[in-house]
């Protein structure tokens, strides 16, 4: 490579998921574009229905009927996935060197098998283990996730375990062939809250141990804070604001970021009132021409009509709005009174 | 898993001896068997004699207790019609009925389970129909009615194999196929319709974001979770066809096994080998059912001893 910048170890272009319901198509991703680097933690942060577990499905090749992907391309070091070479190299990534971390631990497993006969399942096939050995190196995987006894576990069924204890295994199963690159979709919801934070310090330990690359999909932005280094807030299919985390958060573009910010309960400061955006996403089946967003943000003008481009910003983020970095929410009023 | 099985089987026995003392009842109200045995011509005092002899002209209470206390010696009293000890002629009768279960449902399971897991793979497809219209057609035959359909055609118009009776495998073919299509049918949309919810559960979708392949993922993941429901249905297939269809289907086929004797008994009001059938019937019942929680718990490690 001539130029300095490392080749991003994937990198999603112009991506287009279509989903061909009985009530019509629905638009479920309309031109996704990131890329993340060897050993870079991203963010894919949005609301319910914003398109960031389509986006990490149609990573994982797990896009099914009714849906497809209708344009765009997402490679892998360089190579597209897409075509069909790259479609039988993706099979073989996949679950080797791509990997995923589902939202519900719960019904991740499959009942009827024990945790160990999951792990040697994965390590027969991507690592070419024979039993034993994929036996002993499962016992490796559980300790390396926290798990104590790992071997009394093994022999153990999925519903003798808690659901922290579940998502620990799904991560063991998800590292257990060393991925470079872990898509984590909302990891911790189905968690709670003490739990969560054992769950997100593990992956954060995985990342330095193990130089992952890691795609967190998730709506809490607190976690984003602690965790990822690029973050991408999505809305109605697409991307709306993406750069780095830090600066996202202190100097927010769009007027839905901002929003996103703002309604994020703060612990610190007891007196704010917790604040929510009005109005609901459109609908991907009608999706409106100009700026999904124009409908629920307070400085929406005409040319909103119109789809706006993508820009980039100062702090070195893209935006996509025609009215970037105006503060576009009024201070939240102090209620302190009526509390 | 002894204690388990013990529990089940003493379950069991008070079920069958339950079932012995209703059928007790049941039979003496379906008809006067010397008024059906004897001819029309018969004295009063032949009846009186005829009574006598099998214990007919003592008070209901007290044929209760004798037959009761013969229970326990596993003595059902001897077959009217046939003149030897009830029991030995239902367990000679026996094996033949077992012949054709075990013939039709290893047809209903071999052809039924994956044809339903074949048309899951793609439901609505072309073969999702045509399987779909299958087992509809097989769920509406009447029984009876198939199996006349099925000798009409392959023993009087073929000429293929007999129209009825026993001895080969000939012989065996359509009577087992007549007592499967039905089971099939319903073994088929049981297969489909589990193996369609099992795919479309998540941990399905995070074997395959494992990246097994659909082979691997159908057989070792989704069929052996669709197969708990199907296990169920197997047993009340095999049940039913033990307690009820195989009497249909031996009626038609002249298939002198259980069924058919069964039907013999009931026209010739023989209370006692009538009494025997439903003696074994129920035995037979009790055994399927701890064989089927034995399997259950072999199956889904989630059961526990209940």
């Amino acid at each position: 490579m001539a130029n300095a910048q490392p080749t991003p170890i994937l990198e999603v272009r112009d991506l287009c998921v279509e989903f061909d319901t009985m009530a019509g198509l629905v638009q479920g991703l309309r031109g996704v574009s990131f890329s993340v680097l060897p050993g870079e933690t991203m963010a894919l942060v949005g609301e319910s229905g914003s398109g960031k577990s389509v986006t990490a499905q149609a990573i994982m090749g797990l896009i099914g009927l009714p849906g497809r992907i209708s344009s765009g391309d997402i490679l892998w070091k360089g190579q597209s996935l897409l075509t069909r070479e790259g479609q039988k190299a993706a099979g073989k990534l996949r679950g080797k060197s791509v990997s995923m971390v589902f939202q519900d631990p719960m019904t991740s497993l499959n009942p009827l098998m024990t945790i160990g006969a999951h792990l040697v399942e994965v390590l027969r096939r991507h690592m070419g283990l024979s039993k034993d050995k994929a036996f002993a190196r499962g016992v490796d995987l559980l300790d390396a996730v926290g798990i104590t006894e790992p071997k009394r576990r093994m022999g153990q069924y999925p519903h003798e375990f808690s659901g922290g204890m579940r998502q620990r295994v799904m991560i063991a199963l998800a590292i257990a062939c060393e991925p470079e690159l872990l898509i984590a979709d909302e990891p911790t919801t189905a968690l709670d809250v003490t739990i969560q934070a054992q769950v997100l310090d593990l992956l954060a330990d995985l990342q330095k141990s193990m130089g992952l690359s890691i795609v967190l999909i998730t709506h809490d932005l607190g976690i984003v804070a602690g965790l990822c280094e690029k973050v991408a807030v999505m809305y109605a299919g697409s991307i709306v604001e993406a750069g780095a985390a830090e600066t996202v958060f202190a100097h927010a573009e769009h007027p839905y970021t901002q929003g996103l910010i703002r309604s994020t309960p703060r612990l610190d400061d007891r007196r704010a009132r917790l604040v929510s955006i009005d109005g609901a996403p459109p609908s991907l089946l009608h999706p409106p021409k100009g700026c999904a967003f124009q409908s629920r943000c307070p400085v929406a003008s005409r040319q909103c009509d119109e789809k706006p481009a993508r820009q980039a910003t100062p702090e070195g983020g893209t935006v996509t709005c025609w009215t970037p970095s105006v503060a576009a929410w009024a201070e939240p009023v102090d209620r302190q009174a009526e509390v | 898993m002894g204690t388990f099985i013990l529990r089940r089987a003493v379950q069991g026995l008070l079920v069958v001896l339950g079932v012995t003392i209703v059928v007790f009842v049941a039979t003496r109200l379906i008809g006067d068997p010397a008024k059906v045995m004897l001819p029309l011509s018969a004295s009063d005092a032949q009846r009186a004699a005829f009574e006598a002899q099998f214990g007919l002209d003592k008070p209901l209470g007290q044929q209760f207790f004798a037959f009761l206390g013969d229970l326990m010696r596993f003595d059902f009293g001897e077959s009217i019609w046939q003149r030897k000890p009830a029991l030995d002629v239902v367990l000679g009768k026996l094996p033949k009925t077992l012949e054709l279960i075990g013939a039709g449902m290893f047809l209903a399971i071999v052809i039924g389970i994956p044809l339903g897991a074949v048309a899951a793979i793609r439901p609505d497809g072309l073969f999702d129909r045509l399987i779909v219209g299958l087992s509809l057609t097989g769920l509406s035959i009447p029984q009876f009615w198939l199996g006349l359909l099925l000798i009409m055609i392959f023993a009087v118009g073929l000429g293929w194999v007999p129209t009825s009776g026993t001895g080969t495998l000939a012989h065996l073919i359509l009577p087992a196929l007549t007592l499967a299509v039905p089971a099939m049918a319903r073994i088929m949309m049981l297969v489909r319709s589990s193996v369609i919810n099992e795919l479309n559960q998540q941990y399905v979708r995070t074997a395959k974001a494992r990246g097994l392949p659909f082979v691997r993922v159908l057989f070792q993941h989704a069929m052996r979770n669709a197969l708990v429901p199907v296990l169920t249905l197997a047993g009340w297939e095999v049940i039913s066809a033990w307690a009820g269809y195989t009497v249909v289907v031996e009626t038609v086929f002249a298939w002198p096994g259980l069924g058919f004797t069964a039907m013999k008994a009931i026209g010739q009001s023989d209370l006692f080998l009538l009494q025997a059938i439903v003696f074994v019937v129920a035995v037979g019942i009790v055994l399927v059912n701890i064989l089927l929680d034995v399997l259950f718990k072999l199956i889904d490690p989630r059961i526990k001893d209940a």
